[in-house]
């Protein structure tokens, strides 16, 4: 069990600096990215497998492969969260691809809200951060035009190649580049850039 | 380094989505190698595409993972080797004092007598097992309670949709009880004494449940129609009655209906004293020289 001021200090730490402990093979700086990403991670599995229970399964196994893959994780390549996120949305597309089954892109969002939870409660400042975060980042969406979201949405949740977004919406390839080009950068400035490059 | 705008454009948002093939994320990959402004740039999308997914809407997982996950860490950790961590580092080495320390020919514990060092490996190993599956049957029995839930909200969508048929055919039953009585209304007309009764049915073949008679008193002529389950009048409209002598029509007044499209009306206008057949037709608010065709509801023969 962990003394109080070393859970403090994993708690204040940056989930890049967690990463660096779970590389040297930390339990307790895994246990913390965890608590923190769980969550969010399992939101992300559940909208693309659409059941909660094989979620689990492959939120389990996501982060199992966090564990045991951590050495591979690059900061300067992305956030660790983008690293998490890309785990977990692979493993979720593995599994319906074992299921033959074609990703939902998007569900709309009362069939999203069946699965929405409250943040877990064994640490409500933490999770309440969070909450405000998303929140705030939910807003900035709304200002993303529709055809860019979608876009987004069917490449990440839908699992579609680039070509495959092309077919599947009648765009031509470079209108798709397009669109997702200037839904990341417009998402960029709606976020501001400069809390990114924490 | 030169900008390579092609991948820049067209690979880099999908390799921040992680939509490319593995060729693709090869070429990018190979691309940002010697390229750290062009990575720092990626790395800028990635963000967002990780701000992006993280607006999913969280789902807080059962505590059987964390306890599964944990239980699998603390397994791994155990068969590769004490890991540098906060909590489980070793302390740092306290000074022995000579005056405490043991001597080598002291008696040895009670642990030292029974060789309890020996079983500390086992032990840990079967405490760590038991937690294991400590932690599978959890998450077993999180799966079930999960199931049990997911039937119990089908048994109460079942419910509901027992619910809603027992609403319609309460409806129907009610819809039929008043056929039923205006039916009975009908039947009663062709008892009455005095009057000669006869009966008028559906023209259209659509609408059984319709009904009407037309009662003619022997004693002064007054013929008087009877109407059942009519369909209800749209604002505008109006119902006629005609008698039609030959084949040619003549207006007998026009009525409406209540909300169970029942009514009563007096044929009236200048009639003639015989006639062959009676009939019910939708026309527009005020009647119409003639019966709107296609619009006859209701027809019978005379006596």
């Amino acid at each position: 069990m962990p003394k109080s001021s070393d859970m403090d200090h994993l708690t204040n730490a940056s989930d890049e600096q967690l990463m660096a402990r779970v590389t040297a093979r930390d339990a307790d700086a895994f246990e913390h990215l965890y608590d923190r990403y769980a969550p969010v991670t399992l939101g992300i599995i559940v909208r693309i497998v659409q059941d909660r229970t094989e979620g689990e399964e492959v939120l389990q196994e996501s982060f199992w492969r966090v564990w045991n893959q951590a050495e591979t994780f690059d900061p300067a390549k992305g956030p660790f969260r983008a690293w998490l996120f890309s785990i977990a949305r692979r493993q979720a597309l593995d599994l319906l691809r074992r299921r033959n089954v074609r990703p939902q892109a998007a569900r709309d969002e009362n069939e999203e809200r069946q699965f929405e939870q409250a943040a877990a409660p064994d640490n409500v400042g933490e999770a309440a951060e969070q909450a405000i975060a998303t929140e705030q980042m939910r807003g900035a969406m709304t200002h993303l035009p529709q055809e860019q979201l979608q876009v987004l949405e069917l490449a990440y949740f839908g699992g579609l190649t680039r070509q495959e977004i092309a077919r599947t919406t009648g765009l031509p390839l470079g209108t798709v580049h397009t669109r997702a080009r200037l839904g990341l950068q417009h998402l960029r400035s709606l976020l501001g850039a400069g809390k990114n490059d924490e | 380094m030169e900008r390579n705008q092609r991948i820049e454009d067209e690979l880099f948002p999908f390799y921040a989505l992680d939509a490319l093939t593995i060729e693709e994320r090869d070429e990018v990959d190979g691309y940002i190698a010697g390229n750290p402004e062009a990575a720092a740039r990626l790395a800028a999308l990635t963000r967002a595409a990780a701000d992006l997914v993280a607006t999913t809407a969280p789902v807080t997982p059962s505590p059987a993972v964390k306890a599964g996950l944990m239980a699998r860490v603390q397994a791994d950790v155990a068969r590769t080797g004490t890991p540098v961590t906060a909590s489980t580092a070793p302390p740092a080495p306290r000074p022995t004092h000579p005056a405490i320390s043991r001597p080598a020919a002291l008696k040895p514990s009670w642990r030292e007598r029974l060789g309890f060092g020996r079983f500390v490996p086992a032990l840990a190993a079967f405490a760590l097992v038991a937690f294991i599956l400590s932690a599978a049957a959890a998450l077993r029995l999180s799966r079930q309670v999960d199931e049990l839930q997911a039937q119990i909200v089908a048994l109460e969508a079942g419910d509901d949709v027992m619910q809603t048929r027992l609403s319609a055919l309460e409806s129907e039953n009610e819809t039929l009880r008043r056929e039923l009585s205006a039916r009975e209304d009908l039947l009663a007309e062709f008892n009455r004494p005095g009057s000669v009764t006869v009966a008028i049915g559906d023209a259209t073949g659509n609408l059984p449940g319709m009904a009407a008679t037309l009662t003619t008193e022997i004693a002064t002529g007054a013929a008087t129609l009877r109407v059942a389950n009519m369909p209800p009048l749209e604002p505008g409209t109006t119902y006629q009655a005609w008698v039609i002598v030959g084949s040619t029509p003549v207006s007998a007044g026009t009525f409406s209906v209540d909300s169970n499209g029942n009514g009563t009306h007096v044929l009236s206008g200048d009639l003639p004293a015989d006639f062959d057949a009676v009939g019910v037709s939708l026309e527009p608010q005020g009647g119409s020289a003639a019966p709107t065709p296609g619009n006859i509801l209701l027809l019978g023969q005379s006596f």
